[in-house]
């Protein structure tokens, strides 16, 4: 596995820096008449400039909660692939029939492990506090994703802080 | 609610109270306007509490930048409120001195040796309102006169004299 895994983590980040400066750039094009044109063939030229500013800042704030889920999934996904790698030594023990069977049904099962209990796996070489963070992170990821009107918002989590955080426990993983 | 939530709730609405009361000191000699009003936020836990917003406009009444209070529970910050203009939104965090840290090793001849303690964001050397620079995730600046009047420039194109 190529813990250069972190790049990833950066593209998205990256995504989520142009978005926010595209919902700006349109923004102005709205709100000053000398850049109308820049809105033919969209969706704003129909719509009235009150309803499109409305509809992009609803869309700002929601790229705030997505870019969330987003690093979110990639994290996840990078925690689950280093386990799969380092799993792979279990096929070379002996008796390798057994062995070759048993790391196949441990790499099948782990994508149905609880997050949780592999966030904690990761203690013994990450700062601890940094995971706690990162169970906090997940909870929130989940408030947004699951979208029930009649939970309260868990601790909410600023985008950069989301970033950061996954983002060092992903190094402290690759540097361990 | 719990006297330990209690507390951070009190601290997040001061820290807000003394951050608008220094917004107020800052732009007094502009000729933007300023107008507080009372909003309610709910968190986990708080149940709902009242907090003032802080709604900036220019001399013609044009929106130029308001302060809303996002909560005091905030994932490695001890509070956040958003300064949202009429083309983009900046964030400010109330962070303890030091910020939020974790501990690192360093490896030595393949040993995991030598715990220290890193900020998770270079530049809090003082408990106040920051800025972080979301280009470059790990700096975070303190929130002061020229700063506040950056940020209020960055949401709403408006150029202080």
């Amino acid at each position: 596995m190529n813990l250069n895994k972190r790049a990833p983590l950066e593209d998205i980040w990256e995504t989520y820096q142009f978005t926010r400066d595209s919902f700006k750039i349109t923004l102005k094009a709205l709100k000053q008449k000398e850049n109308e044109t820049l809105l033919n063939k969209t969706q704003f030229q129909s719509s009235s400039t009150e309803k499109s500013i409305g509809q992009i800042k609803k869309s700002r704030e929601n790229s705030e909660k997505f870019v969330v889920l987003a690093l979110w999934a990639t994290f996840e996904r990078v925690l689950i692939e280093y386990l799969q790698e380092k799993g792979k030594s279990i096929r070379n023990r002996k008796p390798k029939p057994f062995s070759e069977k048993f790391h196949e049904k441990v790499e099948a099962e782990l994508e149905y492990w609880n997050i949780e209990d592999i966030l904690d796996l990761f203690k013994s070489i990450v700062d601890p506090t940094l995971i706690g963070d990162s169970k906090n992170i997940k909870k929130y990821r989940d408030y947004i994703a699951h979208q029930n009107p009649k939970k309260v918002p868990p601790s909410e989590i600023t985008p950069v802080f989301a970033h950061q955080i996954l983002s060092e426990i992903i190094r402290q993983i690759q540097n361990s | 609610m719990q006297k330990e939530l209690q507390i951070t709730v009190e601290h997040f609405c001061s820290s807000v109270d003394k951050l608008f009361s220094q917004i107020h000191s800052w732009l007094k000699e502009t000729p933007l306007k300023i107008q507080e009003k009372e909003t309610k936020i709910r968190e986990e836990g708080t149940g709902y509490y009242s907090i003032p917003m802080l709604f900036i406009t220019d001399s013609e009444g044009n929106e130029i930048a308001t302060f809303k209070p996002v909560g005091a529970l905030i994932i490695a910050a001890k509070g956040r409120v958003d300064i949202i203009g009429p083309f983009s939104k900046e964030i400010l965090v109330y962070l303890n001195k030091g910020g939020p840290t974790f501990q690192d090793s360093t490896v030595v001849k393949g040993h995991r040796v030598e715990k220290h303690v890193t900020p998770l964001f270079q530049g809090v050397t003082q408990a106040g309102w920051y800025w972080i620079e979301e280009k470059k995730s790990n700096r975070a600046y303190f929130l002061n006169k020229e700063l506040l009047k950056k940020l209020i420039t960055e949401v709403s194109d408006y150029e202080f004299k």
